[in-house]
């Protein structure tokens, strides 16, 4: 009977603080909250390329726009996530211009031009477009997607690169 | 003298005054994770080029006086100016990392490209003819190469 008594008043005499001290782990979570937000702010456009597709490296320094993403990866090429021909039809064809990539830009210039009018801006916004191609396709499958752009109308082309530290020369 | 100090009454019924932080840690716990996999890591850049219009495409510019050009065939880069050869530079196999072109052929190509460009400083144009065999990486690389030689833009051209 006496010895539990005891050990209360033990304890409520001497008030013994059991919660863990989480002060310092908050000031550690703060610091790299405001990182990862800081390096979205500072980030600017994201994208990001579809999965399995390399882009190549270069020591190009251009930040990226907001724009049209045509995707060419080792099997196909996408507009933005959709799969719009494959490479080997690509590849195939005697022509240069790849048809469903034209009807499929088409489209999306018309999209553009729609959401250019509801935004009634004075002038036509320029037309971008911007080439994500795996660094291991070959040239004629570029240079088809790139005729096709062309005739489509979307003259100013940007290729997406990894950024590869520049070499010092030595 | 019957009023007493709050001090005597918090230590008697004993009133934790610690900042209650666990709410806001739950938060930043699952905040945290999300945004570190959602940030993107790689740096994408990207290479400006403008296409000619449609109309222009078929013909080359008739009053370019200095017309550079840097063909890429099965074995070598050949560098030529206005349709004569001016060098040919070994085209070697990848590096063990993969770059394309190789470092050595990389350098004299550097070397050649620097020394036209010094020559004619407003020249800022080079066309790159490719086969359609060519990798992508490797137009890049050379691109990259004439960007550091002093001519930004280049122009592709496919060959045979």
């Amino acid at each position: 009977m006496r010895a539990p008594r005891l050990g209360r008043r033990g304890r409520a005499g001497k008030r013994i603080h059991s919660g863990i001290s989480l002060t310092s782990l908050m000031d550690i979570l703060t610091c790299l909250l405001f990182f990862v937000l800081k390096s979205f702010v500072a980030g600017g456009e994201v994208t990001v390329p579809p999965p399995g597709l390399k882009l190549p490296r270069s020591t190009a320094d251009a930040a990226m726009h907001s724009s049209l993403v045509v995707a060419i990866d080792k099997e196909g090429i996408l507009v933005g996530s959709e799969r719009i021909a494959s490479v080997a039809d690509a590849e195939a064809s005697d022509q240069l211009l790849i048809q469903p990539l034209a009807d499929r830009l088409e489209a999306a210039q018309q999209q553009m031009d729609e959401l250019a009018k509801l935004k009634k801006a004075g002038e036509p916004e320029a037309r971008i477009v911007t080439i994500q191609g795996d660094g291991e396709i070959e040239f004629r499958v570029l240079q088809k997607v790139m005729y096709t752009l062309n005739q489509s109308g979307f003259d100013n082309i940007s290729l997406a690169v990894l950024k590869k530290a520049e070499e010092r020369s030595s | 003298m019957s009023f007493r100090p709050k001090r005597s009454r918090s230590s008697r019924h004993g009133i934790n005054s610690d900042l209650e932080l666990r709410p806001l840690m739950n938060v930043f716990i699952v905040l945290i994770p999300m945004l570190l996999m959602s940030a993107v890591f790689v740096e994408i850049r990207v290479i400006e080029m403008s296409l000619p219009q449609t109309a222009q495409a078929a013909q080359p510019a008739a009053d370019a006086s200095f017309d550079p050009a840097v063909h890429i065939l099965a074995d070598t880069y050949v560098i030529e100016v206005n349709g004569a050869v001016v060098q040919s530079v070994a085209r070697e196999n990848a590096d063990a990392d993969g770059t394309l072109p190789s470092r050595n052929a990389a350098t004299q190509l550097t070397q050649v490209l620097t020394s036209l460009a010094a020559s004619h400083p407003e020249q800022k144009e080079i066309r790159i003819v490719a086969q359609s065999s060519t990798h992508y990486q490797e137009i890049i690389g050379l691109m990259d190469i004439a960007r550091a030689a002093g001519m930004p833009q280049a122009g592709l051209e496919g060959g045979s």
